[in-house]
């Protein structure tokens, strides 16, 4: 007969597996006393739990902690959830603690608890798993019962907010035994939704207030697993303003009513016009100061063109122009000024040689009318002949009446003597010789 | 610019108002050649009159869900329900 001689190791890992293929040593509340506790200095916490003549050993590890509302001492009687397995590096059997409770509490809520510790171990509740919900969502998917003032107050208050938005109602008992299956029945149907016929931004799954045990369906694993797997972020919104439920710890977002959860997942209209002001504004006053600057900008190259600008040679060389257009009408009128006297000089000369102007003296011209020529001599005409005496104001029609030598003699042979200019001083007394210049005779 | 322009009409209000931020900063970081800016400033304005109008007609819609997600029943009333 042969003898199976094991390790220490083989026996323990044996042991351990007995306790943790063990479903009820894998999930169970014990009751019991607290004795020899100790808090490491990492925070755990370590007990054992005693009941009469029996202790068992108990961990209660820090990561576990979060949600005690109990001072953990000796001597208290408390009930506590967790996990029986083997701690092999001290040989001992061990009760992992992940909740504890005050002894007297009622089964509904050791059930609730053991499930929501059980749930945040598998990562169910991770903060890190917690969705964004958008600002501005276009559809929101809500599952709720289609009769009672749910379904009325979210509408309400969505449609005074933020009426952009559309609802798709996905209509579900929310009470009751077939409330949990229904309501992840409507979970996957919107869900299918989103994926089928139109995205959804998140759904709301709302109730109004209750009791603990009318709120039951809502801490319900299959209902709580159907939102963990929802592809579309869901907010939980059970009328409980102090007690939260497993769908709670769950959701991407808890809100306390329906109506708190139809404000918390849209925004406000009026902001929304608030925030448009600003932006329009914003943009204007931003064109604005873009023109303004480019304005500046030009206005600068302006002057600076201008420094370079031809307007200042072109003005200097146009006064040239009208400088020398200038002198050239002064030396044009110089020069006509002194043409103008040099040519009343001529006139004047000429108007002195005038035999007019000798006639103006007193002096007269004979002309012989039949001719028209300057009778010179005595001897050109003969008694009885008409002769034409030509004066400063006109003519004489005369006759001759005899004709004399310049010493009184009678002609011999006539035609002979040289003419004779006759005098008739009479005329040149009766107006001046000459007119001084400028004026004009008044007869 | 290509791509831009066309599709004004189907933007959510959130894409036309994310647009018309953005827009906005665009213009505000500044850099932008003049025409661009006067540009950006139009497609601005647009986007913002567009954003006024959305909020001026909007009209909350509901709609039912049908058959296990496969249907939609448009212009769900409370009213109708209550009668």
């Amino acid at each position: 007969m042969s003898v199976q001689v094991y390790e220490v190791g083989q026996v323990t890992d044996y042991i351990k597996q007995l306790l943790e293929y063990d479903e009820a040593m894998g999930d169970l509340w014990i009751h019991g006393e607290i004795t020899s506790l100790s808090r490491s200095p990492s925070g755990h916490i370590y007990f054992s739990l005693k009941d009469g003549q029996t202790q068992l050993k108990c961990a209660f590890f820090k990561s576990s902690q979060r949600r005690i509302a109990l001072d953990l001492r000796n001597g208290l009687s408390i009930l506590a959830h967790g996990r029986v397995s083997f701690y092999e590096s001290q040989g001992s059997l061990q009760f992992y603690v992940d909740t504890v409770q005050p002894e007297g509490v009622g089964q509904l809520y050791l059930e609730f608890e053991a499930l929501r510790a059980r749930l945040e171990a598998e990562g169910l509740f991770a903060p890190e798993r917690k969705r964004p919900l958008p600002t501005y969502p276009v559809r929101i998917g809500l599952v709720t019962s289609i009769t009672g003032a749910v379904v009325h107050d979210f509408l309400t208050v969505v449609g005074r907010r933020y009426p952009l938005v559309e609802i798709v109602l996905c209509p579900s008992s929310v009470q009751g035994d077939g409330a949990p299956a229904e309501m992840a029945a409507s979970l996957a149907a919107l869900n299918r939704c989103h994926q089928e016929l139109r995205p959804l931004d998140l759904i709301v799954v709302a109730r109004g207030g209750g009791s603990m045990e009318d709120l039951a369906s809502f801490n319900n694993e299959g209902l709580a697993r159907a939102i963990f797997a929802s592809g579309v972020p869901v907010v939980s919104a059970v009328g409980h303003e102090t007690d939260y439920t497993i769908a709670d710890f769950v959701a991407d977002l808890r809100a306390p009513t329906p109506s708190a959860a139809a404000e918390m997942v849209t925004p406000n209209l009026n902001e929304c016009r608030m925030q448009l002001a600003n932006l329009r504004s914003r943009l204007i006053r931003q064109m604005q100061d873009r023109l303004d600057s480019h304005r500046t900008i030009l206005e600068r190259m302006a002057t600076r063109m201008e420094r370079y600008s031809p307007s200042a040679e072109i003005e200097d060389r146009r006064r040239g122009i009208e400088e020398l257009i200038g002198r050239a009408h002064q030396s044009l009128a110089h020069r006509l000024r002194i043409n103008r006297e040099q040519l009343n000089g001529s006139v004047l000369r000429l108007e002195a040689l005038s035999p007019l102007r000798i006639l103006e003296r007193g002096y007269c011209l004979c002309l012989d009318p039949a001719t028209g020529r300057l009778v010179r001599s005595r001897l050109d005409v003969e008694e009885g002949d008409g002769i034409q005496l030509r004066v400063a104001d006109g003519r004489i029609d005369s006759v001759v009446v005899g004709t004399r030598g310049p010493n009184g003699e009678r002609p011999e042979n006539g035609r002979q003597q040289p003419a004779t200019l006759i005098q008739f001083p009479g005329l040149g007394t009766r107006r001046p010789a000459r007119l001084p210049a400028g004026t004009e005779v008044q007869e | 610019m290509d791509g831009e322009q066309p599709g004004m009409e189907n933007l959510s209000f959130e894409q036309a108002f994310q647009r018309l931020q953005a827009t906005i900063a665009a213009l505000e970081e500044g850099g932008l050649p003049l025409d661009e800016s006067i540009e950006r400033f139009e497609e601005g304005m647009r986007l913002a009159n567009l954003c006024t109008s959305m909020i001026d007609q909007a009209e909350l819609k509901v709609s039912r869900l049908l058959a296990g997600g496969e249907e939609l029943q448009d212009g769900f009333s409370l009213e109708a329900r209550d009668s």
